[in-house]
């Protein structure tokens, strides 16, 4: 059903979310540790690290939260869904992954609305960077989240008719 | 009517983030407001500055059990404690402690723990039913050390001092082990045949290969508490850490396993932050629409006694922590509660131990806390024997909670009072 093209393009998004991913951790680790010499040993302070490790924290964690919709390793109350039968559980499970899929697409939108505002603003950061840059995490994660719980969904449906 | 929803949405199983985020979209719409304002609460993700300390940390752990460093702590522990009555017991007891510090409560303790753990307690004659149980509790012991992650949590929701709460958990985290040790002791020397005594030159060759790692909560407690870093440098210095240890001393990660674990430890992170971020907005809508205050009121109607009170706490949260994640049960209902408790005069950094204490304890408890789950799930046994496994030790960890929460000065004790 999905043709090959699509496939490879999704698995060069896996390879695209994880290897940003990596390198923005590793600017994380370098620049915290890094801070903590210069100032001590030094006696340099970077004045833009904070707000950098700040964002850094920001993106790193809504890529991983991206990651988690990719594995369904999403924290979610299953006290009692341990106690269902699978099929039950898959029932339930595309209704909620659609229910999902349209609150993110909700949220997509509106954060493009909020970065229109942010622009309009042109509130600016360190590195003189305009702030709206650092909030693109936002429609990016949503949409592409909203995206992954409709492919979901209809995983899910498709299965349930051949069972 | 939205609070309904969200609860029948949340039993289902929807992502508990697409649930706050949900509740907060209808709470502000119905209220008039524009809907971008969830994205500047969700900002302020960006602007709380020791929210670095729990990727950080959490990285931390994750190279941590990814490195031989539990097979490492594992045998010294062996080395010093295996010719005691209970000894292998009380070790395996302190073993998870320390780990599940370091890992937060994600299940990895049992998983990564219990394999080594079971057959040597079985192997010394521990009973079926013991060991089990007291791997199973084990999962969430140790929550109330730092560097924490659930600690770490609850002082970024309630605005406590992080070092202050890691400094009040080490009394009562203490006593919890040590209940559960006098009992594996009690326990051992019915059934268990201790080890003969490690040598001399054994020891020393175990506390070399170890060193390393036992040297790492020294250099955390000791630079928050010494008061030479923050806690966010502390959590950046430590992922420094155990990345020298593990990579060019032990040589037991590779740079190719380095992305693999990035990911998994930002899995978790990301999946508690995007909670977070959602929870900010709806708990601004929240205080906005005085429901904490309401819900003071109500509570104030029913319950005169601050003892009541903390009861009624208890009780809640057990059930809480059996139901729920801890992680998002303290970013949901800790903001709710923490106004609350202040009018009963809780201190709330005796709150945080308290909600740790009773999270920790609910994560056990039948019949759906996650640790029974996983570990029947990992050593391959029915729940309803783990059920039964786990209730002696239920019971002492039951009179410990109580112990905490009725006296503060367990948790207060070295937190000057101001």
């Amino acid at each position: 059903m999905i043709s090959a093209k699509l496939r490879s393009f999704i698995r060069f998004t896996h390879l695209l979310e994880e290897t940003l991913l990596v390198a923005l951790m590793a600017v994380f680790i370098l620049v915290a540790c890094g801070q903590i010499l210069l100032r001590n040993f030094f006696e340099v302070t970077l004045l833009w690290a904070d707000a950098l490790i700040r964002h850094l924290v920001l993106w790193c964690g809504f890529l991983g939260a991206l990651i988690a919709t990719r594995l369904d390793k999403h924290i979610r109350i299953d006290a009692l869904l341990r106690l269902l039968t699978p099929h039950q559980r898959r029932w339930i499970g595309w209704f909620t992954e659609f229910i999902s899929a349209c609150i993110c697409g909700l949220l997509a939108w509106i954060s493009i609305r909020f970065l229109q505002d942010e622009i309009s603003f042109g509130t600016h950061t360190f590195f003189d960077l305009e702030t709206w840059k650092l909030q693109l995490i936002f429609p990016l994660t949503f949409s592409w989240m909203s995206l992954r719980f409709a492919l979901r969904t209809i995983a899910k449906l498709t299965q349930d008719n051949e069972t | 009517m939205t609070t309904l929803l969200a609860i029948v949405l949340a039993l289902l199983g929807t992502p508990l983030f697409i649930v706050i985020a949900a509740m907060a979209l209808l709470s502000f719409y119905l209220e008039g407001f524009d809907l971008t304002v969830v994205f500047i609460e969700m900002y302020r993700i960006a602007e709380t500055p020791t929210l670095s300390a729990i990727p950080l940390f959490a990285f931390t752990g994750f190279v941590l059990a990814e490195s031989g460093a539990a097979n490492r702590l594992v045998r010294f522990s062996q080395a010093l404690f295996g010719w005691l009555p209970g000894g292998l017991a009380i070790m395996a007891l302190l073993i998870c402690a320390i780990f599940t510090a370091f890992t937060g409560a994600s299940g990895m303790t049992i998983v990564a723990l219990g394999g080594l753990l079971y057959p040597a307690l079985i192997k010394d004659r521990y009973p079926e039913g013991f060991s089990l149980g007291l791997l199973t509790t084990s999962g969430s012991l140790g929550l109330l050390f730092p560097p924490s992650l659930p600690l770490i949590i609850y002082g970024i929701v309630s605005e406590t001092p992080i070092d202050q709460l890691f400094l009040a958990g080490i009394i009562p985290g203490s006593l919890l082990i040590g209940t559960l040790a006098l009992y594996s002791w009690y326990q051992g020397r019915i059934h268990s045949e201790p080890q003969p005594p490690a040598s001399f030159a054994d020891i020393v060759h175990i506390v070399r290969q170890s060193i390393w790692e036992l040297l790492l909560p020294v250099v955390i407690i000791g630079g928050i508490f010494g008061g030479i870093i923050a806690v966010s440098e502390a959590a950046a210095l430590s992922a420094l850490y155990v990345l020298i240890v593990e990579m060019a001393i032990h040589r037991e990660i590779s740079f190719r396993q380095l992305p693999q674990i990035i990911r998994d430890s930002m899995v978790l992170v990301g999946g508690i932050l995007i909670i977070l971020a959602a929870a900010m907005a709806y708990t601004n809508y929240l205080i906005d629409a005085e429901i904490p205050t309401q819900l003071l009121a109500f509570i104030q109607g029913h319950i005169s006694s601050p003892w009541v009170f903390l009861i009624a706490l208890n009780l809640f949260l057990l059930v809480v922590g059996c139901m729920v994640d801890m992680f998002s049960a303290l970013i949901v209902v800790v903001p709710l509660i923490l106004p609350i408790a202040h009018a009963y005069g809780v201190h709330p950094v005796h709150l945080g131990i308290i909600f740790l204490t009773n999270l920790e304890i609910g994560y056990s408890t039948p019949p759906v806390g996650i640790n029974l789950f996983i570990a029947s799930m990992r050593f391959d046994k029915p729940v309803l024997q783990l059920y039964r496994a786990s209730l002696p030790f239920l019971l002492i960890l039951m009179i410990s909670l109580i112990v905490i929460t009725y006296i503060p000065s367990l948790s207060l004790f070295f937190i000057q009072p101001n």
